[in-house]
Protein backbone atom coordinates (compact mmCIF):
# COMPACT_ATOMS: atom_id res chain seq x y z
CA UNK A 1 0.00 0.00 0.00
CA UNK A 2 2.82 2.54 0.87
CA UNK A 3 4.74 1.57 -2.13
CA UNK A 4 1.65 1.87 -4.19
CA UNK A 5 1.15 5.63 -2.33
CA UNK A 6 4.62 6.41 -3.00
CA UNK A 7 4.00 5.58 -6.64
CA UNK A 8 1.22 7.27 -7.15
CA UNK A 9 2.72 10.69 -5.81
CA UNK A 10 5.78 9.96 -8.23
CA UNK A 11 3.54 10.19 -11.19
CA UNK A 12 1.49 12.87 -9.75
CA UNK A 13 4.39 15.13 -9.11
CA UNK A 14 5.61 14.25 -12.17
CA UNK A 15 2.22 15.05 -13.78
CA UNK A 16 2.58 18.76 -11.98
CA UNK A 17 5.69 19.52 -13.06
CA UNK A 18 4.98 18.40 -16.70
CA UNK A 19 2.52 20.42 -16.83
CA UNK A 20 4.49 23.58 -16.53
CA UNK A 21 6.22 22.34 -19.92
CA UNK A 22 4.40 24.67 -22.88
CA UNK A 23 5.62 25.66 -26.58
CA UNK A 24 5.93 28.95 -28.33
CA UNK A 25 2.60 29.09 -30.19
CA UNK A 26 3.82 30.59 -34.04
CA UNK A 27 1.79 33.14 -33.52
CA UNK A 28 3.38 34.33 -30.09
CA UNK A 29 7.14 34.03 -31.57
CA UNK A 30 7.06 37.55 -32.50
CA UNK A 31 9.28 38.16 -28.91
CA UNK A 32 11.36 35.97 -30.15
CA UNK A 33 12.85 38.33 -32.54
CA UNK A 34 13.61 40.97 -30.66
CA UNK A 35 16.95 42.10 -29.34
CA UNK A 36 16.82 41.06 -26.53
CA UNK A 37 16.31 37.54 -27.41
CA UNK A 38 19.35 37.19 -29.83
CA UNK A 39 22.22 34.83 -28.19
CA UNK A 40 24.83 36.65 -29.94
CA UNK A 41 23.99 40.92 -29.35
CA UNK A 42 27.06 41.29 -28.00
CA UNK A 43 29.79 40.35 -30.54
CA UNK A 44 33.35 40.51 -28.84
CA UNK A 45 31.53 37.31 -26.49
CA UNK A 46 30.65 35.78 -29.51
CA UNK A 47 33.92 35.91 -30.85
CA UNK A 48 35.29 34.82 -28.04
CA UNK A 49 33.04 32.08 -28.00
CA UNK A 50 33.87 30.71 -31.17
CA UNK A 51 37.44 31.18 -30.38
CA UNK A 52 37.04 28.82 -27.53
CA UNK A 53 34.73 26.30 -29.95
CA UNK A 54 37.59 26.29 -32.63
CA UNK A 55 40.57 25.80 -30.93
CA UNK A 56 38.83 23.53 -28.26
CA UNK A 57 36.76 21.39 -30.47
CA UNK A 58 37.89 22.48 -34.01
CA UNK A 59 34.55 23.30 -34.32
CA UNK A 60 33.35 26.48 -36.41
CA UNK A 61 30.06 28.17 -37.12
CA UNK A 62 26.81 27.38 -37.04
CA UNK A 63 26.21 28.67 -33.83
CA UNK A 64 23.06 30.40 -34.80
CA UNK A 65 20.44 30.11 -36.86
CA UNK A 66 18.64 32.42 -39.32
CA UNK A 67 15.51 33.98 -40.10
CA UNK A 68 12.75 36.06 -38.11
CA UNK A 69 11.66 33.54 -35.64
CA UNK A 70 9.03 32.74 -36.96
CA UNK A 71 10.04 28.50 -37.93
CA UNK A 72 8.91 29.46 -41.13
CA UNK A 73 12.58 29.44 -43.26
CA UNK B 1 -1.22 4.02 9.56
CA UNK B 2 -2.50 7.64 10.03
CA UNK B 3 -0.56 8.63 6.57
CA UNK B 4 -2.55 5.52 4.85
CA UNK B 5 -5.93 6.40 5.92
CA UNK B 6 -5.68 10.41 5.21
CA UNK B 7 -4.05 9.07 1.48
CA UNK B 8 -7.19 6.89 0.77
CA UNK B 9 -9.45 9.70 1.78
CA UNK B 10 -7.47 12.60 -0.34
CA UNK B 11 -6.66 10.17 -3.41
CA UNK B 12 -10.09 10.76 -5.89
CA UNK B 13 -9.33 14.43 -5.03
CA UNK B 14 -5.62 13.65 -6.60
CA UNK B 15 -7.30 11.41 -9.48
CA UNK B 16 -9.85 13.80 -10.24
CA UNK B 17 -7.29 16.59 -10.65
CA UNK B 18 -5.06 14.83 -12.19
CA UNK B 19 -7.97 13.69 -14.64
CA UNK B 20 -8.91 16.95 -15.14
CA UNK B 21 -5.62 18.60 -15.99
CA UNK B 22 -5.13 15.58 -18.77
CA UNK B 23 -8.59 16.22 -20.15
CA UNK B 24 -7.48 20.45 -20.62
CA UNK B 25 -4.44 19.10 -22.11
CA UNK B 26 -6.35 16.92 -24.94
CA UNK B 27 -9.12 19.44 -25.25
CA UNK B 28 -6.44 22.45 -25.97
CA UNK B 29 -4.36 20.11 -28.16
CA UNK B 30 -7.70 19.23 -30.25
CA UNK B 31 -9.01 23.07 -30.61
CA UNK B 32 -8.15 23.45 -34.12
CA UNK B 33 -9.39 24.56 -36.95
CA UNK B 34 -9.50 22.14 -40.54
CA UNK B 35 -10.58 21.54 -43.80
CA UNK B 36 -14.57 21.37 -43.80
CA UNK B 37 -14.85 23.17 -40.41
CA UNK B 38 -17.08 26.45 -40.42
CA UNK B 39 -14.37 29.14 -39.81
CA UNK B 40 -14.94 31.07 -36.68
CA UNK B 41 -17.37 33.99 -36.85
CA UNK B 42 -15.49 37.28 -36.74
CA UNK B 43 -18.07 39.02 -34.80
CA UNK B 44 -17.74 37.04 -32.23
CA UNK B 45 -13.88 38.57 -31.70
CA UNK B 46 -12.01 42.07 -30.87
CA UNK B 47 -9.86 43.77 -33.73
CA UNK B 48 -8.06 46.81 -34.37
CA UNK B 49 -9.22 47.74 -37.53
CA UNK B 50 -12.81 47.06 -39.57
CA UNK B 51 -14.34 43.52 -40.06
CA UNK B 52 -15.55 43.69 -43.44
CA UNK B 53 -18.87 42.00 -44.78
CA UNK B 54 -17.64 38.53 -45.73
CA UNK B 55 -21.17 37.03 -45.92
CA UNK B 56 -21.64 35.18 -48.92
CA UNK B 57 -18.29 36.08 -50.47
CA UNK B 58 -15.31 33.66 -51.16
CA UNK B 59 -12.96 34.68 -47.88
CA UNK B 60 -9.00 34.37 -47.68
CA UNK B 61 -8.06 34.65 -43.75
CA UNK B 62 -4.68 35.15 -43.32
CA UNK B 63 -2.55 35.34 -40.29
CA UNK B 64 0.44 37.59 -40.58
CA UNK B 65 3.02 39.76 -38.58
CA UNK B 66 5.10 42.11 -39.31
CA UNK B 67 8.23 40.21 -37.53
CA UNK B 68 7.48 37.36 -40.09
CA UNK B 69 9.10 37.54 -43.10
CA UNK B 70 7.21 35.20 -45.75
CA UNK B 71 4.00 36.98 -44.46
CA UNK B 72 5.12 39.99 -45.66
CA UNK B 73 6.38 39.10 -48.89
CA UNK B 74 2.89 37.65 -49.35
CA UNK B 75 0.96 40.75 -49.50
CA UNK B 76 1.99 42.06 -53.61
CA UNK B 77 0.58 38.95 -54.18
CA UNK B 78 -2.81 39.24 -52.09
CA UNK B 79 -2.83 43.12 -53.48
CA UNK B 80 -2.85 41.58 -57.18
CA UNK B 81 -5.76 38.61 -56.21
CA UNK B 82 -7.54 40.83 -54.35
CA UNK B 83 -7.77 43.71 -57.23
CA UNK B 84 -8.51 40.89 -59.56
CA UNK B 85 -11.12 39.09 -58.14
CA UNK B 86 -12.71 41.56 -55.73
CA UNK B 87 -15.24 42.64 -57.76
CA UNK B 88 -16.72 39.62 -58.57
CA UNK B 89 -17.04 38.52 -54.68
CA UNK B 90 -13.79 37.48 -52.91
CA UNK B 91 -12.67 39.41 -49.95
CA UNK B 92 -9.45 38.71 -48.39
CA UNK B 93 -9.08 39.76 -44.21
CA UNK B 94 -5.56 40.36 -42.99
CA UNK B 95 -5.28 39.19 -39.69
CA UNK B 96 -2.21 40.47 -37.58
CA UNK B 97 -0.89 38.61 -34.39
CA UNK B 98 1.43 41.57 -33.87
CA UNK B 99 1.95 42.76 -30.07
CA UNK B 100 3.12 45.99 -31.48
CA UNK B 101 0.54 48.08 -32.18
CA UNK B 102 3.22 50.52 -34.00
CA UNK B 103 4.98 47.86 -35.76
CA UNK B 104 1.09 46.14 -37.21
CA UNK B 105 0.20 49.81 -38.49
CA UNK B 106 3.51 50.88 -39.95
CA UNK B 107 3.73 47.40 -41.98
CA UNK B 108 -0.22 48.21 -42.86
CA UNK B 109 0.46 51.43 -44.54
CA UNK B 110 4.46 50.26 -46.40
CA UNK B 111 2.59 47.74 -47.73
CA UNK B 112 -0.01 49.62 -49.78
CA UNK B 113 -2.72 46.96 -49.63
CA UNK B 114 -6.56 48.26 -50.37
CA UNK B 115 -7.29 44.89 -48.30
CA UNK B 116 -8.88 44.76 -45.08
CA UNK B 117 -5.97 44.28 -42.36
CA UNK B 118 -6.98 43.98 -38.60
CA UNK B 119 -4.77 43.02 -35.52
CA UNK B 120 -6.06 40.45 -33.38
CA UNK B 121 -6.25 41.81 -29.86
CA UNK B 122 -6.08 39.31 -27.56
CA UNK B 123 -4.91 36.83 -30.00
CA UNK B 124 -7.82 35.11 -29.37
CA UNK B 125 -8.91 34.26 -33.07
CA UNK B 126 -5.26 32.72 -33.89
CA UNK B 127 -5.56 31.10 -30.91
CA UNK B 128 -9.06 28.73 -31.49
CA UNK B 129 -7.58 28.06 -35.00
CA UNK B 130 -4.11 26.95 -33.73
CA UNK B 131 -2.19 27.81 -36.77
CA UNK B 132 1.12 26.18 -36.89
CA UNK B 133 3.18 28.00 -38.67
CA UNK B 134 3.25 31.70 -39.96
CA UNK B 135 1.93 32.56 -41.90
CA UNK B 136 -1.15 30.10 -42.48
CA UNK B 137 -4.53 31.16 -44.99
CA UNK B 138 -7.66 29.94 -45.05
CA UNK B 139 -9.45 29.80 -47.82
CA UNK B 140 -13.39 30.18 -47.44
CA UNK B 141 -16.26 29.18 -49.40
CA UNK B 142 -19.63 31.26 -49.89
CA UNK B 143 -21.10 29.95 -46.74
CA UNK B 144 -17.88 30.19 -44.56
CA UNK B 145 -16.36 26.80 -44.42
CA UNK B 146 -12.81 26.12 -45.03
CA UNK B 147 -12.00 24.66 -48.22
CA UNK B 148 -8.10 24.99 -47.79
CA UNK B 149 -5.71 25.72 -45.52
CA UNK B 150 -2.14 27.22 -46.71
CA UNK B 151 0.90 27.08 -44.25
CA UNK B 152 3.52 28.83 -44.95
CA UNK B 153 4.11 30.98 -48.06
CA UNK B 154 5.72 29.29 -51.46
CA UNK B 155 5.52 32.44 -54.07
CA UNK B 156 4.64 31.56 -56.93
CA UNK B 157 3.23 27.93 -56.12
CA UNK B 158 0.79 29.27 -53.44
CA UNK B 159 -0.05 32.21 -55.75
CA UNK B 160 -1.33 29.73 -58.26
CA UNK B 161 -3.10 27.43 -55.56
CA UNK B 162 -5.19 30.83 -54.13
CA UNK B 163 -5.71 31.65 -57.45
CA UNK B 164 -6.96 27.75 -59.19
CA UNK B 165 -9.38 28.05 -55.54
CA UNK B 166 -10.99 31.02 -56.19
CA UNK B 167 -11.86 30.60 -59.39
CA UNK B 168 -13.38 27.31 -58.40
CA UNK B 169 -14.84 28.42 -55.47
CA UNK B 170 -16.45 31.76 -57.46
CA UNK B 171 -17.88 29.15 -59.69
CA UNK B 172 -19.70 27.38 -57.24
CA UNK B 173 -22.85 28.50 -56.25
Amino acid sequence: MVKATIRFFCIFTSGIFLWGCDTVEPWERGALTQYGMTADRDPLDAAMAEHVFYTREAAHGGGSVGGGGCGCN
Amino acid sequence: MEYIIIWSRIKPLVLAVLVGFLTIGLHEASAKVVEGDTFPDLSNFEFEGEVPEIEGKVVLVDFWASWCAPCKASFPAMERLYQEFKDRGFEIVAVSVDDSAAAYSRFAKRSGATFPILRDLGKKLVATCAIEAMPTSFMLDKSGRVHAVHQGYAGKKTDEQYKREILALLAKD
